[in-house]
């Protein structure tokens, strides 16, 4: 059960001052910022501000974090603000610079994918130099110039810019857009795989998530159940769901989950054994590439429980409380709740931060519901977006399940299609094409 | 007792960053003299001074165990350069015969590559032109350094157009050659360049550097904290050459960018804390590199 904490330090109050508050402080404040990696969240957006004392303060105060906040700051670089992507170069330097070798490159591989959109950006950015009329400003660099040599510069002892320093803005554009096409291969190459691998434990790179739906076909005789699906009297439940999961989920005995909550669900893609959130260790860094959400939905709603009644008839199990909880379905109130950055899990950790965490930077999460990406499910994408930080896939038409049936009863139910069974119906889900990503 | 050097180069001594580490340093420490402190100031264990001129500079880099910290212009790989408070971005003739802003501590590649307009003329320079050698072979610079030569030599006598190529700026333009700086002088009436850029306005030129003042030093200092723009591309590989040369063990702070940031002060109250800043510290290159316009300093051996 995830818990609200409410912050102790006026981070505000710190990050408007005159920077001394900081200097004097950062002893007491260094200890409870690595206590709470979360408040990197909360310091962030100052860097966009485009005030000198809150950057100033605001880069400060990142730098005394510790590798529990990294990601969390690379993730900054989605702000389309020229200058605080420099600011957060500079931040993200001050803590792998002062890295041993080997910790340096691993922690150069996790930032730089979430860093590679800072490539395209030719914006010159304020660097908020303290005496800018005693400069001897030798290259007036933009944020991809800067990107490029930031990620070559720690990727490399041995890099040498100095070819680069004297290009003119035209060359160095050709040199970065080179960069940035081979670099997403860079960051995914099996020997960046293997170098990751080796520091953490195995881990699931797709996770299927089938949800906690009964059926009154289960009290019922096969024959019965078959007779309802040939009348079109029929709905699929956790153990269809379960079916078509195992078709296209690798390493099935581990990697599908049965919930009954969004809780249940997040907890899935949290820790390794998603029974003891109290206790279990999370999931890998950067390891889940992949989520697939197989259920019921309405526009706006993604079910995690529900009935199937014996003529069809679906139920989705709405919030148990009045208020917005993490209990029940996914709609837009939970998932905003989710994402209040001080909302902690059991365990102590952030939940938002921790979530986010535990997906690779290109991950994608597949809503594989009827309507999930209709009406009102379209402002719900986009707050699983900003909660997850990932690409969410989904559907505008129905999911239809397709079961093959014989005389006497269901004999495969993995059978899907999209809105009609007609359409091409397949085993398994990955045959299934979103319409609609955010 | 740790002698802290701090050598304040041309302009910066100017500056809010020079203000308050002086006011630091007459807050907390012991006068001991002029531009000279001892730390703490109970049972002190470090002298502290901040010292001015290029001889000075030069002697406290074979201070034995001295921690040195330069805070100044890198003169865009010229070297550090020196002088009184108060001197202009190009000094009155009579006031000064030899001009600070060309009077460099050489430390560097064997050239530099630098602009005719922005640095030459602006601050009233007449630096010697690099000597273009028949081949780049065994010629001491940086890559793109190296790059720039071999353009030059591989075109020749070329055409003014010739991009890369090593042309006379009288014979191109004349009228820009011909122009006087603020020191009566026209340094720029033989010179050549390889390339022009901004519309013809600006014109970079290779002139010579060398390390001819580095040589001289047996770097007995322990750490040296260049803290001057770009300091890594254009100091570090002859700040290399001559560690090993003379069997030094000096560990070296350098930036990788232009900066601006006070990290000088950090830096001091860290050796002043007692903390050993010839060993990579997290403390130490977080706090740093925290400030804006640090320049992404590194700690390099």
């Amino acid at each position: 059960m995830a818990q609200q904490y409410p912050s102790n330090i006026e981070l505000d109050k710190l990050i408007a001052g005159d920077g001394e508050a900081i200097d004097h402080a950062e002893t007491m404040l260094t200890e409870q910022l690595q206590r709470h990696p979360e408040w990197a969240e909360f310091v962030l957006p100052f860097l966009a501000s485009g005030q000198p004392t809150l950057v100033v303060n605001a880069r400060h105060l990142l730098t005394l974090f510790d590798e529990e906040a990294l990601l969390t700051i690379a993730r900054g670089f989605e702000v389309d603000d020229a200058s605080a992507r420099f600011a957060i170069l500079g931040v993200l330097w001050a803590h792998l610079i002062a890295m041993d070798p080997h910790d340096r490159q691993y922690w150069i591989e996790s930032v730089a994918p979430y860093l590679s959109v800072g490539l395209s950006d030719t914006r010159t950015p304020n660097r908020y130099f303290a005496d800018p009329e005693h400069m001897e400003l030798e290259n007036d660099y933009r944020i991809c110039d800067e990107t490029y040599l930031f990620i070559n510069r720690l990727m490399s002892d041995d890099f040498d810019d100095s070819r680069f320093a004297v290009l003119e803005e035209d060359a160095r554009t050709a040199v970065v857009q080179q960069f940035d096409r081979r670099s997403a291969t860079l960051f995914s190459s099996p020997a960046v795989a293997a170098r990751k691998a080796a520091r953490q434990p195995a881990a699931l790179a797709e996770l299927t998530i089938i949800t906690n739906f009964t059926t009154e076909f289960e009290a019922q005789t096969a024959q019965f159940e078959r007779d309802q699906a040939v009348a079109k009297k029929w709905a699929p439940a956790l153990r269809d769901f379960r079916a078509v999961a195992a078709v296209d989920t690798p390493q099935p005995t581990k990697a599908i989950f049965e919930v009954g909550s969004f809780l249940e669900m997040l907890s899935a893609i949290l820790f390794v054994d998603p029974s003891k959130p109290k206790t279990s260790a999370f999931r890998p860094a950067q390891s889940v590439k992949r989520v697939n959400i197989i259920t019921h939905g309405n526009p706006g709603l993604i079910a995690m429980s529900g009935t199937v009644d014996k003529n069809g008839g679906v139920m989705l199990t709405t919030h148990p409380s009045s208020g917005p909880d993490l209990l029940g379905p996914i709609d837009v109130a939970a998932v905003q709740l989710a994402s209040d950055p001080n909302l902690q899990l059991d365990n102590g950790k952030p939940l938002a931060q921790s979530l986010r965490d535990r997906f690779a930077p290109d991950a994608e999460i597949f809503l594989i519901a009827c309507h999930s990406a209709m009406g009102l499910s379209l402002p719900l994408m986009q707050d699983m977006k900003a909660l997850f930080k990932t690409k969410i896939q989904a559907f505008s038409k129905e999911i239809a399940y397709c079961p093959s049936l014989d005389a006497t009863h269901i004999i495969d139910r993995a059978f899907t299609a999209i809105e009609k069974c007609d359409n091409g119906s397949t085993r398994g889900y990955k045959h299934l094409v979103p319409d609609r990503t955010v | 007792m740790t002698d802290i050097i701090i050598a304040y180069g041309c302009e910066i001594r100017d500056t809010e960053n020079h203000t308050k580490v002086v006011d630091f340093l007459k807050a907390d420490a012991t006068p001991a003299g002029t531009d000279k402190w001892t730390y703490p100031k109970k049972a002190p264990v470090h002298t502290i001074s901040l010292i001015y001129t290029k001889a000075g500079f030069a002697a406290a880099l074979n201070k034995k165990d001295a921690v040195v910290i330069y805070d100044g212009h890198s003169r865009i790989g010229q070297g550090p350069v020196f002088g009184p408070a108060g001197v202009t971005t190009c000094p009155d003739k009579t006031k000064f015969p030899l001009n600070p802003w060309g009077d460099n501590f050489r430390m560097g590649h064997a050239f530099a590559d630098i602009e005719c307009i922005d640095d030459i003329m602006h601050h009233g320079t007449n630096p010697t032109e690099f000597k273009l050698p028949a081949a780049s072979k065994g010629v001491l610079a940086s890559k793109g350094l190296i790059d720039i030569l071999d353009d030059a030599i591989k075109a020749g006598k070329a055409k003014c157009g010739t991009a890369g190529a090593w042309r006379k700026l009288p014979d191109c333009f004349p009228k820009v050659a011909a122009q006087t700086n603020c020191r009566g002088s026209k340094p720029l009436a033989s010179r050549h360049f390889w390339r022009a850029r901004k519309g013809n306005k600006e014109f970079d030129t290779l002139v010579a550097v060398g390390d001819a003042d580095l040589k001289k030093s047996k770097l007995e200092c322990a750490v040296l904290f260049m803290n001057s723009c770009s300091s890594k591309r254009h100091f570090l590989a002859a700040l290399q050459r001559q560690k090993a040369a003379v069997k030094s063990k000096c560990m070296f702070y350098v930036t990788a960018d232009s900066c601006s940031a006070n990290t000088t002060l950090p830096f001091l109250k860290a050796v002043l804390a007692g903390k050993d800043v010839t060993k990579r510290s997290k403390a130490i290159l977080k706090k740093m590199n925290g400030m804006s316009g640090s320049g992404f300093i590194s700690l390099e051996k």
